[in-house]
């Protein structure tokens, strides 16, 4: 008699009977009230109480015979017909304890975001209709992934489906340009799982990208990124890891190409890094940059303030007219290549002009020549053992970037200033390689972890900050990408993570929640954030018109503690045994002794580590006698009238003979 | 939605009857007490069964647990929806149904509610234009009884008849239960009396809890003593008299206590079927009731008398009624298909 809406309804179910993506999995029927309208964006139904299989991030399609409303269960509630707590005290006479013979109805509701309606034109409310669950191609339409799921898809998590586990893929046109590009993480540190998460994305993108890409990571914490290479400790992944990473499709393993990158300590023999176990220590290439790489970023370097117009000047006349160049100072010859260098031609300066009664040389003040003198000759003191006086240079292998490799950088050991120097001249020669099509591959990701120390939303204005606003501004079209993280959002400049295209989101901090970026999100989406496990996360992509909760794997890669313990770093080495170890890298029969008594004689360290770098830059057939050959008989200052004995290029990689003057 | 309304629109609209006159947004009445109670204050007598002889208060021990796991309801409603030649008609909705308590304490429906709609108006008048139509119509006058040609008069009588339908409904409803239920040890709770109309069933396990008090049974010295029955104090048990229907057993419950409010205020009067058992069961089915207190069935108007499962009961049957809107629409687009 009064039966209209079930005769509506079972029409409704043989129409989903031809249809593909929806299955017999109905969970609900959405309702409208005056107080709960639905809109073209958001609309309201309700389950059974029993149903386990709806929460907050829940795929679900409001399916009608003519309209499909996908969406995302952003809020739910549940009520009875309780209207006042008074009444419960009342009838239970007062007692909490006592039992009412009858339950109160309860009923669940829940609020659903539209991700996407079916047809799109005219954009109309929601219908009121059976609601159910979104299986796999349903998942694929409500994420708008049936447009580049098998073309530009980078697999990155898997949405819980009921019982199942459906794929998510983010476009890798809009993580890694040309559309849009850069990955931001945010989430409290040891919970939010952002490292991790940062690696298996990497994987992924090795394992589905198409074009040829590399990354340099920066290493800022401990040891988080020193173990990259070697599988997790056995029982660190169970059998849900292994089967996410296959339904994911990336092998379970850890990364096949890493090349690891760290400048010296102040000693300039051992690699200020915690990766100096004998076993892996091979596999760290020094980074130890002379002049020519530093006076390029001297802005970088120098404290601003000491950089006025004429110092400015007189460094870009050093630049032009100086570096590279065989010179005439005061009727002598003299080549600059390295601080060395650069610091007596600054004394013939000085002495040309005190000899001569000069207050100005080549318009540049006595002053200004003093007190750039002070500053570059500084330089490598300050940064001793990133920046090196002679000219030993080791560096990343510009134009030689290979595809699927990632380049770590340790950095952690640094002093803020001379991070600041690494980043900088890294992403600038990045950036400059890429513009010119010479870096050896199409694509880099840099990652950069603790975000808000290096590009805080406020603090100084810094030429790391600068630098990470550019690729984050710029980089996409070059193919140069951020994948950064940190743990407050909000701390870090608008602009960096305005720019990032994809946000990922673990665990998070309430008081962090409560800051005005996450105004758009439901309290329910707060507090499922406030509570979110390890290994889960909530994803925010361009595609996706709502964010939406995903689990990822545990990489197969060794975490950073299980590294140093199974690997402990080894204590420093005095500089002998560091000069006769390094050099048995070339010729494992060399004698310990000789080495070390060639070392006792030379009283000048610098000197001995500057013969050690060429002579393990030349690789000569007998590495001890060509040590003991490219020790200079004096070192320190030269005096004028000797000419230097070695004068190298840019490294040998012009293919040079370092030793050409010998 | 209401079938029978569309049906009747669809089928009369065109008909060149000028005589039809369409009434819209007239009030869409719930007979809210139950059925078998009369409309107007009345005395009545009664006979006391109780062993002491007496009416007097009998406490009943301390609820535990209530024994009753289903109850029915009834409702009805009625509305003018137009007057045809200047005779009007009415459409009535009555329904009756029963709801199960599980073992969760949850409360589910116990079958489909038996329903009814039909159009209420004296048969004699208006028989050629109803004829043929498929549409279920209720003569408001009885057989060899016509009623005075007035409006007013019809409109009473065709209420009676609405209510005549809901009692039939309800009664239908609880002899499907009890042939069903008969001899298990399920308990029905019904609203209202009950009708005792139980021939084929020495003891059945039925319960109606009556909230209105319009009869009153007993002399004033009697009624001040139900008057001052305390909370989980029941009177003696007592026939009541001067009903048309087979005697059934009876006694005054006090729910919920009456200081400042109404002397009525949580009284209710129980009906069980006529029978032994009833006797030695009445402190029993008494702490039935009062168990059933919990939970309250606020935000209920009648919430010191009405049972929560009896409510629950009624929200069922309310949530399946054609509601005033669909009525109204109906019968706009009905005035607009003639205008
Ligand atoms: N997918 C995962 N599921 C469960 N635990 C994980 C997962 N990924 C990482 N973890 C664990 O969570 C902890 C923190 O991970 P990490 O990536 O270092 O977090 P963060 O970088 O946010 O500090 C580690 O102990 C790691 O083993
Ligand atoms: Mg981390």
């Amino acid at each position: 008699m009064i039966n209209e809406p079930h005769t509506s309804a079972s029409n409704e179910s043989t129409f989903f009977a031809k249809t593909t993506e929806i299955t017999d999995r109905q969970i609900g029927r959405v309702i409208a009230t005056k107080d709960k309208p639905n809109t073209a964006y958001e609309f309201y139904f309700w389950t059974s109480c029993d149903d386990a299989s709806v929460g907050i991030g829940t795929l679900v399609v409001a399916a009608s015979p003519k309209t499909r409303a996908y969406g995302v269960v952003v809020e739910g509630f549940s009520f009875t017909d309780l209207e006042s707590p008074l009444h419960e005290y009342i009838g239970l006479n007062g007692d909490p304890r006592m039992e009412a013979q009858t339950s109160r109805p309860e009923v669940r509701c829940y609020k659903a975001a539209v991700l996407r309606v079916e047809p799109e034109e005219p954009l109309q409310p929601v219908p009121v209709a059976p609601v159910y669950l979104a299986d796999d191609v349903g998942v694929a339409k409500a994420l708008r992934m049936d447009s580049f799921q098998y073309t530009t898809g980078i697999p990155v998590g898997l949405y819980q489906n009921g019982d199942e586990l459906s794929p998510v893929y983010i476009d890798s046109e809009f993580l890694l340009g040309p559309e849009a590009a850069h990955l931001n993480v945010t989430g409290v540190s040891g919970l939010a799982t952002k490292t991790s998460a940062i690696e298996f994305i990497l994987l992924s993108i090795f394992e589905h990208f198409k074009e040829d890409i590399a990354v340099v990571c920066f290493n800022v914490k401990g040891s988080d990124l020193l173990f990259l290479d070697y599988p997790a400790e056995e029982n660190m992944l169970d059998e849900r890891d292994r089967k996410m990473h296959s339904l994911l499709g990336v092998p379970c393993e850890p990364f096949r190409n890493v090349k690891y990158f760290a400048p010296f300590k102040p000693d300039r023999v051992n690699l200020n890094t915690l990766r100096t176990n004998p076993e892996l220590v091979q596999s760290v290439t020094p980074l130890s940059w002379g002049l020519n790489e530093v006076l390029e970023f001297t802005e970088v370097v120098l404290n601003r303030d000491d950089i006025d117009a004429k110092a400015d000047a007189l460094i870009e006349f050093i630049r032009q007219r100086v570096i590279n160049q065989t010179t005439e100072v005061n009727g002598q010859q003299i080549t600059v290549r390295n601080f060395q260098d650069l610091n007596r031609w600054f004394d013939l300066v000085m002495r040309d002009m005190e000899e001569n009664n000069k207050s100005e040389w080549k318009t540049h003040h006595y002053a200004t020549i003093r007190k750039v003198h002070n500053r570059l000759s500084n330089l490598s003191t300050r940064y001793k053992g990133l920046i090196s006086p002679d000219e030993f240079v080791s560096d990343l292998p510009w134009g030689r970037f290979e595809d699927r490799t990632v380049y770590v950088v340790d950095v952690a050991n640094l002093e803020p200033q001379a991070q600041d120097l690494v980043f900088t001249r890294i992403v600038s020669e990045l950036r400059h390689h890429l513009e010119t099509g010479k870096l050896g591959v199409k694509h880099v990701i840099v990652v950069v972890d603790e975000l808000n120390k290096y590009a805080p939303a406020d603090g100084p204005d810094t030429y790391l900050r600068q630098t990470l606003l550019d690729i984050s501004e710029r980089g996409r079209y070059l193919g140069l990408v951020l994948f950064s993280a940190q743990q407050f959002r909000s701390q870090v400049h608008k602009r960096i993570v305005g720019n990032s295209g994809t946000c990922i989101y673990g665990r998070m901090d309430m008081d962090e929640l409560a800051t005005p970026g996450y105004q758009v999100l439901t309290s329910a989406t707060k507090e499922k954030l406030a509570t979110l496990p390890k290994g889960q996360l909530m994803i925010r992509h361009p595609h996706f018109t709502q964010p939406i909760f995903v689990k990822f794997p545990r990489p197969n890669i060794m975490r950073g503690p299980d590294g140093i313990r199974r690997y402990p770093p080894a204590e420093d080495l005095p500089l002998d045994e560091a000069v006769w170890l390094n050099l048995s890298r070339l010729d494992p029969s060399i004698s310990r002794n000789e080495v070390r008594d060639i070392v006792a004689e030379t009283s000048d360290q610098d000197e001995i580590i500057r013969a050690m770098n060429l002579t393990l830059q030349r690789v000569p057939q007998d590495p001890v006698a060509a040590f003991r050959s490219a020790i200079r008989k004096k070192a320190g200052v030269l005096s004028p009238e000797e000419k230097p004995s070695i004068a190298i290029k840019d490294a040998g990689s012009d293919g040079s003979d370092p030793f050409e003057t010998i | 939605m209401s079938k029978l309304l569309r049906k009747l629109a669809s089928s009369i609209a065109h008909q060149a009857d000028p005589q039809i006159h369409v009434v819209i947004g007239s009030e869409f009445s719930d007979e809210e007490s139950p059925s078998l109670v009369p409309a107007v204050p009345q005395t009545a007598s009664a006979e006391i069964v109780e062993p002491s002889g007496k009416i007097d208060p009998v406490p009943v021990g301390t609820p535990n647990t209530s024994g009753f796991s289903y109850f029915m309801d009834g409702m009805e409603r009625r509305r003018l929806v137009m007057y045809i030649s200047g005779i009007p008609v009415v459409y009535g909705y009555a329904a009756a149904g029963i709801r199960w308590r599980g073992a969760d304490k949850r409360m589910y429906a116990h079958g489909d509610p038996s329903e009814r709609e039909a159009l209420f108006c004296p048969r004699r008048l208006l028989e050629q234009l109803f004829f043929d139509l498929d549409i279920d119509v209720v003569d408001i006058e009885d057989a060899g009884s016509a009623l005075e040609d007035h409006p007013m008069i019809f409109l009473e009588a065709a209420k009676k008849k609405v209510s005549d339908i809901r009692s039939k409904l309800e009664a239908e409803v609880t002899s499907r239960w009890l042939a069903e239920f008969d001899g298990s040890n399920e308990w029905l709770l019904v609203d209202g009396s009950i009708s005792g109309n139980y021939d084929q069933y020495p003891a059945p396990n039925i319960v109606g809890v009556v909230k209105s008090h319009q009869t009153q049974y007993f002399p004033i010295e009697d009624q001040r003593k139900i008057q001052a029955l305390r909370v989980g104090e029941r009177s003696g048990l007592f026939i009541p008299k001067g009903r048309n229907r087979p005697d059934v057993y009876s006694w005054y419950l006090r729910l919920w206590p009456n200081e400042g409010q109404d002397l009525h205020f949580g009284l209710v009067r129980v009906e069980a079927p006529k029978c032994d058992r009833t006797v030695r069961m009445v402190d029993e089915i008494s702490r039935w009731l009062l168990a059933e207190r919990a939970p309250l069935s606020m935000p209920d108007s009648r919430w010191d008398r009405m049972l929560y499962p009896i409510r629950d009961c009624e929200q069922f049957l309310r949530s399946r009624a054609p509601s005033k809107t669909v009525l109204d629409a109906i019968l706009m687009r009905f005035a607009a298909g003639r205008g």
